[in-house]
């Protein structure tokens, strides 16, 4: 079960691909159990910063994380991999469910770190219920994951991450291909993990990020890697940005 | 020319080629069957042959098919499978050399295999002439195709999977033997099919190997004439026997368009079974 929120705390990190810098010495603070935004124009660095908190770059060896990034009180360099990103979950920008049942793309990863299968039924239902898919899927559970819209997926496999009850959970542009109900529903459900889970919210839909977020922390693209230009409060940030840029960007004239 | 005309155009000119492909087959098919047909019947698929083979049934050419097959196939399918998932999934890097190879040793006629199997298991390990040394050399010779292609099946399943699974924090098993595999198992099955057809269809291995006994093989250590054998010696050593290689042909096609068949059907059915 989960610990609780934990808060996202990185400094100076940097994301390389080779020799291309994508992210140059970022700081960001996501506190506990409160959604941060993470927006800026693309090519900003926001998705590379995002899969760095959960060492997703691990699996390319030609990216190279430097910096320190932490998990409340855990070292996030130094934490096994496969373990950490139990406690910080991560949602795709495209809905990916495994080949199977519904009822088993939530619970295949559940299986996988040991839970008992007796609590299976339980935590998957739960998971279901908190990404508004429940209703929906309840009479259907041993259903082809396919077979389901494709609003209907990504709640799916946000249910997915959540079965897990990680501390964190990262976001990637989770609505961005979806229409406004399905995007309406995903919203309710991170505005329902406020308090519980701590979220970092990469998106492009800056009305979105002002619908959810308490808080937001805006990347620019540099020669050098993508730089953060601003951070804080919400309704600070947009309404009294850091940069020119950043107005004109909120604006609509840039990016 | 309008464009529309050009387009028509293309699309007879290129409608043509396979037309044309399917009239070759056609050919060989009528061919075969016009010789053969009237030789094939029931006593012909359970008879062992009498008098060279001009009289008589192919039922020892049939199991020694069999035997081979099963040999072949059983032997191939587990080294060449973790083969694949290693290439596919786990190799780091340094690779290029191995995927050459296999190419090449894919390219290899199978007559140097033939040599290759008399040489180390008839000769070397002492297995004689059997079904045993050609099923193993066979196996040898259909490995390198059904690797590069079990590991093209595992490449091509999204990585869209591999991604989720690691954000889940799955052990790589876990997911290879949940999701990358039942996911490629269509074209997993498909490649099984194809080496499949490819020992039906052989024949230079089974001379130097198997042997051209006509009496039914009941052990691994026993020499047994598959199909293709028997189709070469009826042709070419046997006076008169044209009519019963035509049979025999016959007999040897309608296994592999079946096994074949199976290669295009058999994906299907995999797909609508990992879907759900």
């Amino acid at each position: 079960m989960s610990a609780g929120p934990s808060a996202v705390e990185l400094r100076a990190v940097s994301v390389r691909y080779g020799d291309h810098v994508a992210v140059d010495r970022a700081d960001l603070v996501a506190p506990a159990g409160v959604i941060t935004a993470l927006v800026g124009p693309s090519g900003s660095g926001k998705s590379s910063l995002l899969f760095a908190v959960n060492r997703l770059h691990d699996l390319d060896r030609s990216v190279t994380v430097t910096g320190d990034l932490r998990l409340g009180a855990l070292d996030l360099a130094k934490a096994p991999g496969d373990a950490l990103r139990t406690r910080i979950g991560l949602v795709f920008q495209r809905p990916a469910p495994f080949p199977m049942s519904i009822l088993e793309n939530v619970t295949f990863a559940l299986r996988a770190h040991g839970a008992p299968r007796s609590e299976l039924p339980g935590r998957a239902e739960h998971a279901l219920r908190r990404a508004a898919l429940w209703d929906e899927v309840q009479d259907r559970l041993t259903r082809p994951a396919a077979s389901l819209s494709g609003g209907q997926q990504q709640r799916l496999c946000l249910a997915r991450a959540l079965a897990l009850e990680p501390e964190a959970l990262l976001l990637d542009e989770p609505c961005s291909a979806l229409d406004p109900r399905s995007t309406a529903l995903i919203e309710d459900t991170l505005l329902g993990l406020r308090g519980s889970t701590t979220v970092l919210l990469v998106t492009h839909n800056l009305a979105q990020a002002r619908r959810v977020a308490s808080r937001c922390v805006c990347l620019w693209p540099a020669p050098g890697g993508g730089r953060v230009t601003d951070a804080g409060p919400i309704d600070r940030v947009f309404e009294a940005p850091a940069t020119r840029e950043l107005a004109d960007y909120f604006r609509g004239a840039t990016g | 020319m309008t464009p529309a005309g050009r387009d028509r155009l293309a699309g007879v000119l290129l409608g043509v080629a396979p037309v044309a492909a399917l009239m070759l087959v056609a050919l060989v098919v009528v061919g075969v069957g016009l010789d053969g047909a009237p030789e094939v019947h029931a006593a012909f698929l359970t008879e062992a042959p009498t008098q060279a083979g001009r009289s008589g049934g192919i039922a020892p050419m049939l199991a020694a098919t069999a035997w081979v097959l099963v040999i072949g196939i059983g032997t191939a399918l587990p080294p060449g499978l973790a083969a694949a998932v290693y290439l596919a999934e786990f190799a780091q890097g340094g690779t290029r050399m191995v995927r050459v190879a296999l190419d090449v040793l894919a390219a290899l006629p199978s007559v140097v295999y033939g040599l290759f199997g008399m040489a180390f298991f008839c000769e070397l390990l002492g297995f004689g002439w059997s079904v045993l040394a050609g099923g193993l050399t066979v196996a040898i010779m259909i490995l390198p195709l059904f690797v590069r292609l079990c590991e093209a099946a595992l490449v091509a399943v999204p990585a869209d999977y591999r991604a989720a699974g690691a954000a889940l924090g799955l052990p790589r098993w876990r997911l290879l033997g949940r999701v990358l595999l039942p996911a490629a198992s269509p074209s997993i099955a498909a490649a099984l099919v194809l080496a499949s057809g490819r020992v039906l269809a052989e024949s230079a291995v089974f001379l130097f190997t198997a042997g051209a006994s006509t009496r039914t093989p009941h052990g691994l250590l026993e020499p047994g004439r598959v199909l293709a054998v028997h189709i070469y010696q009826l042709a070419v050593e046997v006076p008169g026997g044209g009519a019963r290689a035509a049979a025999t042909a016959l007999v040897l096609l309608v296994g592999i368009v079946a096994t074949t068949s199976g290669a295009a059907l058999l994906p299907q059915l995999l797909l609508r079974r990992t879907a759900a």
